[in-house]
């Protein structure tokens, strides 16, 4: 770990003020297409019904999709005990698990700003 | 025949409306757009000198920057990532347009002297949960 990550670590660790969170990507996955079928409409009403349910549990503080057509499609902030637990969570979505998108999570603390539900 | 289906479908449609609201538990969130930004490592990026004066002082500035933006109300969240990747930190900021939103990244002294590099989207979320400064 480099010194300045070091230090944000320990500022986490140490101001109570300083809350732990993680950051989810969804990335197109293996099995990602932008043609459109009524089995992938249905498949994103599933993807949204679980996305709502990680909000409603508190799980998921904020998320939502990017709107330039990239490899990213959507982005949301996690508030779990470990990155396993958000990753599972995250994964447990119907489109990941249909191979569409694919999660990427990281460690993320905010320093500035609040986020909360 | 056509004109009792109908007026089956309705009764049906005006008794199931306020049952699927009771069920629902919470309503559908207000949405808005921000820009979403990652800092990501730049091309002068280095590990090395972490605890050189010249890195300490670009640190500060850069912390300084991030804390004026937030002052201005441009900048609603900033943090580091803290797993040592290629994105370094993310940013929220409210602005009108993705290139305002990025010049506004663009002047952290880390960016302009190529430590980091700033990608920017624009993004839909949830209102009110990233509070407003």
């Amino acid at each position: 770990m480099t010194r300045l990550a070091g230090v944000a670590l320990s500022l986490a660790l140490t101001a109570p003020e300083v809350a732990s969170y993680y950051f989810g990507m969804l990335v197109k996955g293996d099995g990602w297409t932008a043609a459109e079928s009524p089995e992938l409409a249905e498949l994103q009403k599933q993807h949204l019904a679980y996305r709502r349910r990680l909000r409603e549990m508190g799980r998921l503080l904020v998320n939502g999709p990017l709107l330039d057509d990239g490899r990213i499609r959507g982005v949301g902030i996690y508030k779990a005990a470990s990155l396993e637990e958000a990753r599972a969570w995250a994964e447990a979505d119907p489109a990941v698990k249909a191979g569409r998108l694919k999660v990427e999570m990281h460690p993320w603390t905010c320093l500035v700003g609040r986020i909360e539900k | 025949m056509k004109r009792t289906s109908l007026a089956v479908l309705t009764l049906l449609w005006t008794a199931a409306g306020p049952a699927l609201a009771q069920q629902a538990p919470e309503p559908m969130p207000e949405m808005t757009t921000y820009y979403f930004g990652m800092l990501v490592k730049g091309d002068k990026w280095t590990a090395a000198g972490a605890e050189s004066p010249e890195r300490v002082e670009l640190q500060k500035q850069h912390l300084a920057h991030l804390k004026k933006m937030h002052e201005l109300g441009r900048l609603l969240i900033a943090g580091p990532l803290l797993d040592d990747g290629t994105i370094r930190g993310l940013l929220v900021y409210k602005a009108a347009s993705l290139e305002e939103a990025r010049s506004w990244a663009e002047a952290d002294p880390a960016v302009k002297a190529g430590r980091l590099k700033v990608e920017m989207h624009p993004w839909m979320a949830q209102k009110g949960i990233i509070k407003e400064p």
